[in-house]
């Protein structure tokens, strides 16, 4: 019935799925549904942020003492990697649009490259916590030059949160590598669901600028607490 | 090659590129974020007061987030649905933050073995010996805590 008043070009759209009324639809449909999940990981996430408001709220002296255990350098090189990755990762949606094959991949290469590094800094920053015994339970015992003046019980609570919510994180961009390896291989092996149509390329990307807006807040909140 | 210098303002639904965005908003994008992540770590070392420097790291990294969701995740030329999804999950957090209404407004009830004295006292403690503030056993401290609220 509305078929005839429709554009008529847009039900030739090669990416269109037969329940959908025109690409538009579809796309809208697509982002829609990626946001109900990225809805769901926000709330996820902002339970964990609220956790930490808590303590730090509670111990704000001793989670200040204690935070200068991390590496704002490293914090700070990981949030630029983190940052140009997002970039990296728009630009493949860029030329995914443009079905510019050869672009796409080498963008989303890219990507997985910002992410490996972000990761390998992120295994020598838990390694010198394992080496301090700062890592928490029962081999948290740390000297107390690695304290900093912070009462340990406190320390090992913020280093509780400090493993767990950055943990959290690198496991969103340990499945990030994943999801855009397949897309990867989708784009490299020609797949019509990723060549004609962008929006599996854009949903992917959306994942992946998530994994970094929690980064974004986790940086401040953990490498730069004010005294 | 012509969509590259497609003005996203000027898009209407009639064009069927509309999604592809100059890649001169993504590199303004990037660059803003690189200058306000330097802006934070500098910001981090000037005493504003506890609060000050909260209000300051949080307001950049909400800022560094909108333009992130806006530009890079294109929720500025989404539909009007997807920007009600995306706003009414970020909405979320704030809203978490009236559970803090609770703790601002109410001391910590006393459990047996919590001692107002003893940091982190939720914690399990005298595990190891070497750390810890109190050398004192469990039973000892309830002990002390009891006394000390009749």
């Amino acid at each position: 019935m509305a078929s005839t008043a429709v554009d008529t070009h847009a039900h030739h759209h090669p990416g269109l799925h037969h329940q959908f009324e025109d690409i538009e639809q579809q796309n809208e449909a697509y982002l829609v549904g990626m946001w109900s999940f990225m809805v769901n990981e926000i709330m996820f996430f902002g339970g964990v942020f609220l956790v930490y408001c808590l303590y730090r709220w509670r111990y704000q002296d001793d989670f200040y003492a204690i935070h200068h255990e991390l590496n704002w350098k490293m914090g700070a090189f990981n949030t630029t990697v983190l940052l140009f990755s997002s970039f990296s990762m728009v630009m493949a949606v860029h030329f995914a649009t443009l079905k510019d094959r050869m672009k796409t991949l080498m963008n989303l290469a890219l990507t997985c490259a910002c992410a490996f590094t972000f990761l390998i800094v992120k295994y020598f920053e838990y390694g010198a916590k394992f080496e301090h015994k700062l890592f928490p339970g029962p081999n948290f015992r740390p000297e107390l030059e690695h304290l900093n003046g912070a009462n340990p019980n406190v320390a090992q609570l913020f280093m509780s949160l400090y493993f767990g919510i950055t943990g959290l994180h690198a496991l969103h961009i340990i499945i990030g590598i994943l999801i855009i390896g397949i897309l990867m291989g989708f784009w490299y092996k020609k797949n019509p669901l990723v060549t004609e149509d962008f929006l599996p390329t854009e949903m992917v990307g959306l994942y992946w600028h998530f994994v970094d807006l929690v980064w974004i807040f986790l940086f401040p909140l953990f490498y730069l607490i004010p005294r | 090659m012509s969509e590259l210098t497609l003005d996203p303002h000027n898009d209407s639904h009639d064009e069927h590129n509309h999604h592809v965005h100059p890649v001169s908003s993504y590199l303004k994008t990037l660059g803003a974020l690189f200058v306000l992540m330097v802006i934070t770590v500098w910001a981090a070392q000037i005493p504003l007061g506890s609060w000050g420097n909260n209000l300051v790291a949080m307001g950049i990294a909400t800022t560094k987030a909108t333009l992130v969701v806006l530009y890079f995740m294109h929720v500025r030329y989404g539909t009007s649905l997807v920007k009600l999804w995306a706003i009414l999950g970020f909405l979320w957090v704030p809203l978490l933050g009236f559970t803090l209404a609770d703790y601002a407004t109410r001391q910590y009830e006393m459990v047996p073995t919590w001692n107002a004295n003893d940091k982190g006292s939720a914690l399990a403690r005298d595990r190891s010996g070497t750390v810890g503030d109190s050398k004192k056993s469990m039973e000892e401290q309830t002990e002390a805590n009891v006394r000390g609220r009749f």
